[in-house]
């Protein structure tokens, strides 16, 4: 087998443990959060599993504003890294170009990984297409803060098509330990907390929502068309009962799931 | 984990005449560089096989050009000088750090090191240039450089004055097109060689409370700045010369002081082509020595101007300025000790008053060899495909023997035509080197890859240049006497007898 390169997707594709970021000025210094207004570096882990060797493949970093899709043409590029892989071999890679973490989106932003050489080139187009290219990877989870049960996280879906879309978002519940793969790469004090009980969640349309907007939130948002280039924003609310619980929010357009972020709440009384 | 390391910070090489830049200073203007590093196998076994690659660098702006190289049988203490080539262009000016995998049988290591990035804009409307770094711009007025009469250059405009032409907005854009852009066979016309009168302003970045700034990325003094202002101006200048005949650059072809005391400066004579670039390379580099020497690596005249104006209580130092003259008292013999005559004045300007500091003195040039030996066959036979090995050994102001990663080595080759190719030599133990750290560098070039266009005589010149080896966590007054890219060996006087400069190769090789 020629050379076959790969960044694993996560479980769903949108929780990559092979990208990560490690806050602060040494950019050989413990994985955590990014934390705004301050550096940050990205790294990525970068396998060949075919049998070929390859010579200086290049590695790509952006992060991106976590509207739910994104592509190379509004993902914002950090830098770049080379890596020398033997036939199945794996390793870390760095982008020594600093991502100066910015205040968008209330803090929350998702990162994104490719790697590729010209024997192992990545498809064409400016999508990153992540669930179905192994070059790309991507992670998009978010720890929230739930107080006395109740959390709530905005974001915005995008539309970088050309052409005007229609647009389905939904919400489901997740498994706490389908965060455990990133549990390394999430900072020295993170603890996965326990499962607990995701009492309600949903969508409303409101920015920064009040507990009480729970109740007219729907898992489900109604169907909605986006312009080429468009955007339109929400908030996850919900409540949990003890512990976390994962949350992951999925865009499907023409009957596909074109992007997802996941929420990862965690009862701040149980901390 | 692999046992290699990268001990001293990695440094720029031009890429028109392939010599280091003055203590390894990149300069966004000039576009590609290579980024030269040195790898040292610190394990106390052998290295069957290793490879080594840039990983990233910090900024985008700065573009490698991707390659692995594959080191075999690196002996334990053994040091390998390996290049990348690298856009620089859209780096801004600053601190840029370089990440260096280092992988072999026993696992991978990663190297992360500092590099160095200034870049240089031209003011027509004062004729200055102005290199930027973090801590400060460095504005540089040439009034006068030391250059030969009746040099073959066209006869300038204003003889007495070395500037620019008044009006050119887009000289350093030129500049950097010259470096990448020009005839290969350029014929070496450079008018000025030496500095003499200049006029240097520092505006610190802030204005600084006490009475020290910081040093320009936090280690080398600001003159060693000024030493790369001169190398990139003077060789932009002989290539500028070469191209328009005016020459966007005008420099002076002599003045109405000679620069010294003893007569006119010697004129270099180069073959054109290949010779131009080792003529401008080395010119290039006497005239950083020359400077470097005249303002002294101990401390260099901004510190000592700060170490004699204390700003009262209060105030606040705006700008610095340093006025200067330097007067070649003796031939400026690169790679040897040739004194420099220097009449300064150091100005401080600060939120309440102006604090004056002079100082005349001769100081001597401190980057030098006592001497040094080349061995390579005289004949080299295409029809035997065989490398052409030459084997250079230095000695220092001591008669101490250099190795290792001592030096930075290089053997140049000049062709029949006018080709030049260049040769990194190196004191590895990795054939056709024999033996490591012995203080023998080895180089080879396979003279049949040019096929019969090798054939005829060709000139080589071996050429050995400093190292920085200031390592972290030095105080910056203490790495800053450290200055590396200067030359030490010998191919090159610019004495006042008038005439012809002394410019020689160090030997020649017959292929047939």
């Amino acid at each position: 087998m020629a050379v076959e390169l790969e960044i694993q997707d996560g479980n769903p594709w949108w929780l990559s443990p092979d990208v990560w970021v490690v806050p602060g000025p040494d950019p050989t210094g413990p994985p955590g959060t990014p934390i705004a207004g301050q550096t940050a570096f990205l790294w990525a882990r970068v396998r060949n599993n075919g049998r070929t060797r390859v010579d200086n493949a290049t590695v790509r970093f952006y992060w991106a504003n976590p509207a739910v899709g994104f592509d190379r043409t509004t993902a914002t590029f950090v830098g770049s890294a080379n890596v020398t892989l033997n036939g199945g071999q794996v390793e870390d890679v760095l982008c020594l170009a600093p991502w100066q973490v910015v205040w968008i989106n209330d803090g929350h932003e998702c990162i994104l990984a490719e790697v590729f050489h010209p024997s192992d080139p990545l498809p064409p187009g400016p999508a990153f297409n992540v669930p179905t290219d192994r070059h790309v990877a991507q992670r998009n989870l978010s720890v929230v803060m739930a107080v006395k049960g109740f959390f709530h996280f905005a974001f915005e879906v995008h539309n970088p098509t050309r052409q005007p879309r229609v647009y389905r978002v939904f919400a489901e519940p997740g498994e706490v330990e389908q965060v455990k793969p990133l549990v390394p790469t999430l900072g020295r004090d993170f603890r996965l907390p326990p499962q607990g009980k995701l009492a309600e969640f949903g969508f409303v349309e409101a920015t920064c929502p009040e507990p009480e907007s729970i109740a007219q939130a729907r898992p489900e948002a109604p169907k909605f068309e986006l312009q080429p280039g468009g955007r339109t924003g929400f908030s996850l609310v919900g409540r949990i009962e003890g512990g976390g619980a994962l949350i992951h929010v999925s865009q499907e357009a023409d009957g596909q799931i074109v992007g997802g972020l996941s929420v990862l709440a965690i009862s701040a009384e149980g901390r | 984990m692999a046992s290699i390391t990268v001990p001293n910070r990695p440094f720029a090489t031009d890429i028109i005449t392939g010599l280091a830049l003055p203590d390894g200073i990149f300069v966004s203007t000039l576009g590609k560089q290579r980024i030269n590093a040195q790898f040292k196998n610190v394990g106390s076994a052998q290295i069957a096989s290793a490879s080594i690659y840039v990983e990233s660098v910090s900024h985008p702006g700065i573009v490698v050009t991707p390659r692995t190289y594959t080191v075999s049988n690196f002996e334990a203490g053994a040091t390998r000088t390996l290049s990348w080539e690298a856009d620089f262009s859209g780096a801004p000016a600053g601190v840029h750090y370089v990440s260096f995998i280092e992988e072999d049988a026993t696992g991978r290591n990663r190297t992360i090191k500092k590099i160095f990035v200034t870049s240089i804009a031209f003011d027509p409307t004062t004729t200055t240039f102005t290199a930027t770094t973090p801590e400060g711009a460095i504005t540089v007025g040439l009034l006068d450089l030391v250059g030969p009469k009746g040099a073959c250059c066209p006869t300038p405009k204003k003889p007495d004055l070395v500037r620019a032409q008044s009006g050119e907005r887009n000289l350093i854009e030129q500049v950097a097109r010259y470096f990448t852009d020009h005839r290969p066979d350029f014929p070496f016309c450079m008018p000025g060689y030496l500095l003499h009168d200049l006029e240097v302003a520092i505006t610190p970045t802030p204005p600084f409370d006490g009475q020290y700034s910081d040093l320009p990325f936090q280690d080398p003094w600001w003159k060693v700045v000024l030493c790369v202002l001169a190398v990139i101006l003077l060789v932009a200048a002989a290539i500028a010369e070469a191209e328009g005949g005016s020459g966007t650059i005008t420099v002076g072809g002599g003045s109405t002081e000679t620069g010294s005391p003893v007569g006119d400066c010697c004129g270099v004579r180069a073959g054109g082509g290949g010779s131009s670039y080792v003529a401008a390379g080395l010119v290039a580099a006497a005239a950083a020595a020359a400077t470097a020497a005249a303002l002294s690596d101990a401390r260099d005249p901004i510190r000592r101007g700060q170490d004699n104006t204390p700003p009262a209580p209060g105030e606040v130092t705006t700008a610095e300025h340093l006025k200067a003259t330097l007067t070649y008292i003796e031939p400026v013999a690169l790679g040897r000790p040739f004194k420099v005559q220097a009449d300064w004045t150091y100005t401080r300007v600060t939120t309440g008053n102006s604090y004056t500091y002079s100082v005349s003195e001769t100081n001597v040039n401190e980057h030098v060899l006592s001497h040094y030996e080349i061995e390579a066959p005289d004949v080299a036979r295409l029809y035997l495909r065989e490398p052409w090995v030459v084997k250079a050994r230095f000695f220092d102001e001591n008669e101490k023997m250099l190795s290792g990663g001592d030096l930075f080595v290089q053997c140049f080759l000049v062709g029949p035509n006018g080709q030049f190719e260049t040769i990194m030599m190196q004191d590895d133990g990795i054939p056709p080197d024999e033996k490591p750290n012995d203080g023998t560098y080895t180089g080879y070039f396979l003279f049949d890859v040019l096929e019969n266009a090798a054939r005829g005589l060709w000139q080589y010149f071996v050429i050995a240049q400093d190292v920085n080896t200031a390592q972290p966590g030095l105080p910056p007054e203490e790495a800053a006497q450290i200055i590396g890219g200067l030359v030490r060996t010998h191919q090159l006087t610019i004495d006042f007898s008038g005439g012809t400069c002394p410019f020689v190769a160090d030997g020649y090789v017959h292929v047939i």
